[in-house]
């Protein structure tokens, strides 16, 4: 396994008045080349502001983030721009990710002439890629709002392509689009992933998503991630208490199945004022003396890490 | 299906008339509902579940939109066609009540959240000011929120997404209202609070003998609270089944497809069935059956005809050709 | 979905609204006035500027008195009031005109870069606006007219210095939204440069409001213009201009009150004209309205 993305105890904090929103605080984690890593949690969890420090839209507050080698907080100048070139983006919302002033041939031809490409090149370039979301050569000239929402997502997917890419970063691909056309969307990915040997980062708050595609997860709670490891590991055996809470509470399409149930009490808190100890500890059915003390620490096993005083060796 | 009918919803259709056109978003809908009992509307945006609720209340959205045929019958009253100041006073938040999926939407940032629940009660003249206060804490108190006496007395913005919903429950059912409509309630919601509300909505049904109208996309969502479960496509309901005969053995091309596409825990690793194309523009239909350019058996009958509902094995309804 | 692929959408939709009630009469109206500024010389029946004390305060042509030669009547020196109103109209339009675009294009640029930038580029700029909105205009108007020639160019430089801050406004507000729209998060992502990001992004995206409140203030300015001249602070004699009509025509209220009334009318009409089409704009431009 070559490990193309890591996080060293990456942070990004924001000031506001009500203090100091830790809303990553202290991720640890490592991508590998060719895999889907997805970041599940609920919202306020921190996996989408964990997105951007990637992506590079917000800067880091603490630790480090690698790319191929590179200190990607370093990067400069032409630098940057070529980490540019290969990290991108898929977001939720296909309707505000695309400029509803543009066709479809700027929008796709924009990410290329921002790289220099010459023009003679990009039309040829903009046509395969629309082949290869599944559209066809006429949607360049378009607007979006001529386009169903699934549609938008493919050229949202072509948009990231364009630059032939190592890691996309998927941010809900699918979530805001029609239950009919979610598998369409997701199967593209697949497909492409494998024909083009692509990274993907997915962020989701959809376990059964994340069990169908992912081939490692990290679950993250309060800005920190709680439990990382191997998607049959984490899924069939999950070790932290929230990890087990998420399964038991996604509802099932099937009335026979047992009915999903409410293991956790309580919201998540504040990422203004964590809890002390270990964060998940006002909503855990086993909190003990030491969770509200002392935060637990990483307990590996194999290729599967959790954070909880009950994994402790004693 | 039980005997005694709550609602009866014949044949209801409200269009909204666009500069574009005319769009039909709710085209002939038909079902029943019994007391305590749960009936899940399921489908896509535009499928018109949402305005098949609204057309309940007789709210289709001002000024486009217009219940123009069929009837809505609770408890044996017609609705349809009641004066303004009928509905008003003897339906809307009394007989029939709703939830919304965005909680901040339906509450008034400026009052009390105590004084939101009473309106309801003092407006169908219930109760008095001070009783209804009262009675608006033992509502709070009865959907879950904590110490509803002093927190009677916060304003929204001061409860997190989860207990604002348990607010607006709370507002629907100060009344007892027979029907309750419940409007993708936990689409916002995380999936540990999700569950809380879940529990909660069931709860709150039994204790009031109310009937559940529950629109959703989410089938599973729906699975684990419908008894009965309506799939609607284009304005129609292409299927109405038990909901673990829907699951187990969907009829209708469109609810096969939907149960193929989406992914289930466990199952880890299977490539999923897409349902291929878009879902039509309402405004401007396929012919026969709005299904046909999606459908893998579509024949020509499809698209020339659309297909009535009927019974089925099962005891289901379903619109489609290859049943009829 | 099916809709005609228009180069801009603004303008497809500008001209597919029509159904939607378009103002003719007040686009009539402001269109009157632009080919009177434009071609005030040669539609004008006499010269605004040619005294004629033989016909001073000729009633208009309807009254006992009138004459056909002079419509809307003559002034206290027997100037035809009809030619004057239509010279008139040139230093209104020229001034509204330069005013808006002037206003408008620097309200836009610093309001963008505010709404962009943030930090202390917005801290810096909104607090210059606040500044600005605190100072009442006319008191500003004379410092100015105190210190700088007197003309069109100081009456245009008066009203941008107390218009600009409405554009830099809105358009700071603008931004701040689509700023965090995806499409503009996307482009960074992608490498794109800032000046790309603002000319294809965030300019195209505001253009809207802009030329919705330039319309809506047309009128406003047109107001303020013949307030200034009124005062004797904007246009000078000989130049005509429709408040230094006002000002020469108060004292003759009571015997001739149709020198204060028809330039009193023609700054109404055209103010009046510009709101209702600054409303129909904004009407037709809003897409949820469109939608209905």
């Amino acid at each position: 396994m070559t490990v193309l993305l890591s996080l060293e105890d990456a942070a990004c904090h924001f000031r506001t008045r009500g203090g100091t929103l830790k809303a990553v605080d202290g991720v640890t984690l490592t991508v590998a080349r060719g895999e889907t890593f997805a970041l599940v949690g609920e919202s306020g969890c921190g996996k989408s502001t964990l997105a951007t420090l990637i992506l590079k839209l917000n800067p880091l507050s603490g630790g480090r983030i690698t790319f191929a080698g590179e200190d990607v907080g370093g990067l400069r100048g032409r630098a940057a721009k070529r980490y540019r070139s290969r990290v991108q983006a898929v977001f939720q919302d296909p309707y505000s990710s695309l400029n509803p002033r543009l066709k479809v041939r700027t929008i796709l031809a924009e990410p290329l002439l921002a790289h220099g490409a010459p023009r003679g090149e990009v039309t040829a370039k903009v046509r395969r890629v629309l082949s290869l979301v599944g559209l066809a050569p006429n949607a360049a000239g378009l607007y979006p709002h001529e386009f169903s929402g699934g549609q938008r997502q493919r050229i949202a997917i072509a948009r990231a392509l364009i630059l032939e890419p190592d890691l996309v970063v998927l941010d809900e691909p699918i979530s805001a689009l029609d239950v009919s056309i979610r598998a369409q969307i997701l199967n593209l990915l697949q497909d492409l992933q494998t024909e083009l040997g692509l990274t993907y980062l997915l962020i989701a708050h959809d376990l059964a998503l994340v069990e169908h595609v992912a081939d490692r997860v990290a679950v993250m709670y309060l800005g920190q991630i709680v439990e990382v490891g191997d998607k049959v590991e984490v899924f069939d055996n999950p070790r932290h208490p929230y990890t087990q809470a998420l399964l038991g509470a996604v509802p099932r399409p099937d009335p026979r199945a047992p009915r999903a149930s409410g293991q956790v009490h309580g919201e998540i808190a504040s990422p203004l004022e964590p809890p002390s100890g270990c964060r998940f500890h006002p909503r855990c059915p086993h909190a003990m003396d030491a969770c509200r003390r002392t935060p637990p620490s990483f307990v590996k096993t194999g290729e599967h890490t959790a954070s909880c005083h009950l994994l402790a060796p004693r | 299906m039980s005997a005694a009918k709550l609602l009866e919803v014949r044949d209801l259709k409200t269009h909204l008339f666009l500069k574009r056109g005319v769009l039909k978003a709710v085209d002939g809908v038909s079902f029943d509902l019994a007391a305590r009992e749960t009936l899940g509307l399921i489908g896509e945006s535009g499928s018109g579940k949402t305005m098949t609720g609204l057309s309940l209340l007789g709210l289709p959205p001002k000024p486009a939109g217009r219940i123009v045929e069929g009837s809505v019958k609770l408890d044996g009253r017609e609705l349809v066609g009641l004066p303004e100041d009928v509905l008003v006073d003897e339906v809307r938040g009394r007989q029939i009540a709703m939830i919304s999926q965005d909680p901040m939407t339906s509450l008034n940032p400026v009052f009390t959240v105590g004084a939101q629940v009473a309106a309801p009660i003092r407006a169908h003249g219930l109760a008095e000011a001070s009783a209804a206060m009262g009675m608006a804490v033992d509502e709070l108190d009865r959907v879950r929120v904590p110490s509803a006496r002093e927190r009677s007395r916060d304003y929204p913005h001061q409860f997190s997404g989860g207990m604002r919903q348990r607010v607006v429950a709370a507002m629907a059912i100060a009344c007892r209202p027979r029907l309750l409509i419940a409007d993708e309630p936990t689409s916002a919601l995380d999936v540990t609070i999700q569950v809380q509300f879940m529990d909660l909505i069931e709860r709150l049904q039994a204790e009031t003998d109310a009937a559940l109208l529950f629109i959703t996309h989410d089938l599973g969502v729906a699975a684990s609270l419908c008894h009965r479960i309506a799939v609607m496509y284009a304005g129609r309901i292409v299927e109405l089944a038990d909901a673990t005969e829907l699951y187990a053995a969907p009829k209708h091309p469109y609810s096969q497809g939907l149960l193929a596409s989406v992914p289930k825990l466990g199952r880890r690793g299977e490539r999923l069935t897409a349902i291929p194309g878009n879902p039509p523009n309402p405004l401007d239909l396929p012919s026969g059956c709005a299904f046909h350019p999606r459908c893998p058996h579509a024949t020509e009958q499809c698209r020339r005809e659309a297909p009535p509902a009927v019974q089925v094995d099962g005891g289901g309804e379903v619109a489609c050709w290859l049943h009829a | 979905m099916a809709e005609a692929v228009l180069p801009r959408p603004w303008l497809g939709r500008l001209l597919r609204a029509r159904e939607g009630g378009f103002p003719y009469i007040a686009a009539s109206v402001l269109a009157l006035v632009l080919v009177c500024a434009l071609l005030g010389p040669w539609i004008s029946p006499h010269d605004a500027g040619r005294i004629a004390l033989s016909e001073a305060m000729t009633p208009p042509a309807w009254l006992e008195g009138g004459s056909m030669s002079h419509v809307l009547g003559t002034d206290n020196l027997g100037r035809d009031i009809l030619s004057r109103i239509i010279a008139g109209a040139r230093v209104s339009a020229n001034v509204a005109l330069y005013a808006i675009v002037l206003s408008g294009f620097i309200g836009a640029v610093l309001g963008m870069a505010a709404g962009y930038f943030g930090g202390v580029v917005d801290a810096l700029i909104s607090r210059l606006i606040d500044v600005q909105m605190s100072v009442p205009s006319i008191p500003l108007a004379m410092l100015f007219a105190a210190v700088l020639p007197p003309g069109e160019a100081m009456v245009i430089f008066i009203i941008v210095l107390s218009y600009w801050t409405w554009y830099a406004r809105l358009v700071r507000g603008e931004v701040l939204s689509l700023r965090e729209r995806d499409f503009v998060k996307l482009a960074k992502v992608a490498g794109v440069g800032t000046p790309t990001v603002f000319y294809r992004h965030l300019a195209p995206n505001v253009l809207n409001m802009l030329l919705v409140l330039a319309t809506l203030q047309f009128g406003s300015v047109i107001v303020f213009e013949a307030g200034l001249s009124f005062l004797g602070l904007g246009i000078q004699p000989p130049n005509v201009s429709w408040g230094g009509m006002l000002a020469d025509g108060r004292n003759f209220i009571e015997v001739a009150w149709w020198l204060i009334t028809m330039p009193g009318l023609a700054i109404m009409a055209a103010c009046l004209a510009s709101n209702l089409l600054g409303d129909w704009l904004r009407d037709t431009l809003d897409p949820v309205r469109r939608q209905l």
